[in-house]
């Protein structure tokens, strides 16, 4: 364990490295990283304008769904996406090979090779913007920890399915944009499940894992959380790790190698 | 003519073989329209007018809109950058082909083929879903849906050209074009119909020239404007093209004095 938080703390050195080398993307990851936020904020408070409430959700509620969307995604993108965005080309280009001889673990290390920094300023407006809206409010310490524990349990949530979802790369390695469809699909959690249960149960089961990532710590803040709200993310996110640990290994097995 | 005609079928052809990769991208769109779908059955249930709109046109105006995307902005043009900094666009200027036709030609095939999916996805979401949707029978309002739409194209065309061109001057092409896909997103009037926006930001953004990509002719399909409002567009939008047509020429023409054809 301890030489996993060495390797990955050595990680975080080299990708700050070369975002001092490739200053002018960096620059272009904040930009769009910050019109992406500003937008996602303002097409949900005009939608609002003339609605008190909305899926059982007041307005003021839908409004922090979206900035806590921004933190947790933020941070996804920060640590995760840019790992699942190489994923296809390592595995089409044979790339893998060289990973796989190496003495650490392959899920670790394909998960967590990249660190998009340009990423934190989502991470740094949802968290300003959820200050906002909580001011005048007072939380307890247990809303707080349950807050940032939910997310983490998200977090996990999002990071198990996404690479599962890669995964098929294996058996699929031209499926390049698989990532794109991740990046929509994961915009499903920006709504309250109620939207999806309401119209069709085959779209809520399917959405089921995503629609509960971002509503979840968000209940647990607006202190409106029970036991059978914060069970399902819970079980969710460690089934779905498990599950992707399992699925990694047995693509594994059909990994035949490529271009080396 | 037969040579562009030739030039738009291999690019459907390259589509049809890549065809998991083209499913998913547009799996990826139907996601988006039904997610905005939802949102506004909920947010306008029947009966209820909201913003100027009932249910049926607002459904009206997200599926037709989904399906009229498919039209103005399917584009391969994002590979223009790429070319260029590949120094593979040399293989395009020592051929008799002009480079806008060339690339005009390619979005066709792309068009094409995203349109034939469109109907299939909007045929299937339909028979499932039985939206309450608002039919125009007006022909000349039609006609005028048809004009705008075409005129939306061809903007469309020159903004994703231009946006390649930055491949003369830099390697980073990518950020520019998402800020552009974000903007356009919420000036086109991808997410939701502009006039919900407060009255003095519509009139600035009434100038500008993306509500006449897709917001200006879904509204015309909706005969939700009256005749000055449809001259102003119109107006509005064939200045906006000419301005982008002087523009781009004259980027491409300042952009090959500084291509080196790097990488060749």
């Amino acid at each position: 364990m301890k030489r996993y938080v060495r390797i990955y703390i050595r990680l975080l050195h080299l990708n700050f490295s070369s975002l001092l080398a490739y200053r002018a993307n960096f620059v272009n990851s904040v930009i769009s990283s910050s019109v992406w936020g500003a937008f996602s904020i303002i097409s949900i408070l005009l939608l609002t304008s003339r609605t008190s409430s909305l899926f059982g959700w007041s307005r003021h509620d839908i409004i922090f769904l979206t900035c806590s969307y921004s933190i947790l995604i933020g941070i996804f993108h920060t640590f995760f996406s840019r790992n699942f965005e190489h994923f296809s080309r390592i595995v089409d280009l044979g790339e893998l090979d060289t990973l796989l001889i190496k003495p650490i673990d392959s899920q670790f290390f394909i998960s967590l090779r990249y660190v998009n920094y340009a990423s934190t300023i989502r991470i740094v407006v949802g968290i300003i913007l959820v200050s906002y809206l909580l001011r005048g409010e007072t939380l307890s310490i247990i809303q707080l920890l349950g807050y940032g524990g939910m997310m983490l349990f998200g977090l996990l949530t999002l990071y198990a399915l996404w690479y599962i979802i890669t995964s098929f790369t294996i058996w699929l390695s031209r499926l390049s944009n698989i990532v794109e469809f991740l990046f929509t699909i994961t915009n499903v959690s920006r709504f309250p499940p109620q939207m999806y249960r309401e119209f069709s149960w085959y779209l809520f089961l399917f959405f089921f894992p995503l629609t509960l990532i971002i509503t979840t710590p968000t209940k647990f803040l607006l202190n409106k959380v029970d036991m059978y709200s914060v069970a399902p993310l819970m079980v969710t996110a460690v089934l779905l790790f498990i599950f992707s640990r399992f699925f990694w290994k047995f693509a594994l097995r059909f990994y035949t190698s490529a271009s080396s | 003519m037969r040579l562009y005609w030739q030039i738009a079928k291999n690019m459907w052809d390259q589509a049809v073989a890549y065809r998991l990769s083209f499913a998913i991208f547009r799996l990826r769109n139907l996601f988006w329209i039904l997610t905005m779908y939802f949102l506004w059955l909920y947010v306008l249930p029947q009966g209820k007018v909201l913003f100027g709109y009932d249910q049926s046109q607002i459904l009206t105006y997200i599926l037709g809109g989904a399906f009229l995307s498919s039209l103005i902005m399917a584009t391969r043009s994002q590979d223009i950058a790429t070319e260029i900094n590949d120094g593979n666009l040399s293989n395009l200027l020592l051929r008799p082909i002009g480079f806008l036709r060339y690339y005009f030609a390619r979005d066709l095939g792309d068009k094409a083929m995203n349109i034939f999916f469109s109907i299939f996805e909007l045929t299937i979401v339909f028979l499932i879903l039985r939206p309450n949707l608002f039919l125009q029978t007006n022909p000349l309002l039609l006609l005028l849906t048809l004009i705008f739409s075409l005129s939306g194209t061809v903007l469309f065309f020159y903004f994703s050209v231009l946006l390649g061109f930055i491949g003369f001057w830099s390697t980073e092409t990518w950020g520019p074009r998402f800020i552009f896909y974000q903007l356009l997103n919420f000036l086109a009037g991808t997410l939701f119909p502009l006039d919900i926006v407060p009255k003095p930001l519509y009139t600035v953004i009434s100038y500008l020239p993306f509500p006449y990509l897709l917001y200006f002719p879904m509204k015309v399909y909706l005969g939700q404007l009256s005749t000055p409002e449809i001259i102003k567009g119109m107006t509005v939008s064939f200045a906006w093209t000419i301005i982008l047509y002087v523009i781009t020429r004259e980027v491409w023409k300042r952009g090959l004095r500084v291509y080196t054809a790097q990488g060749r």
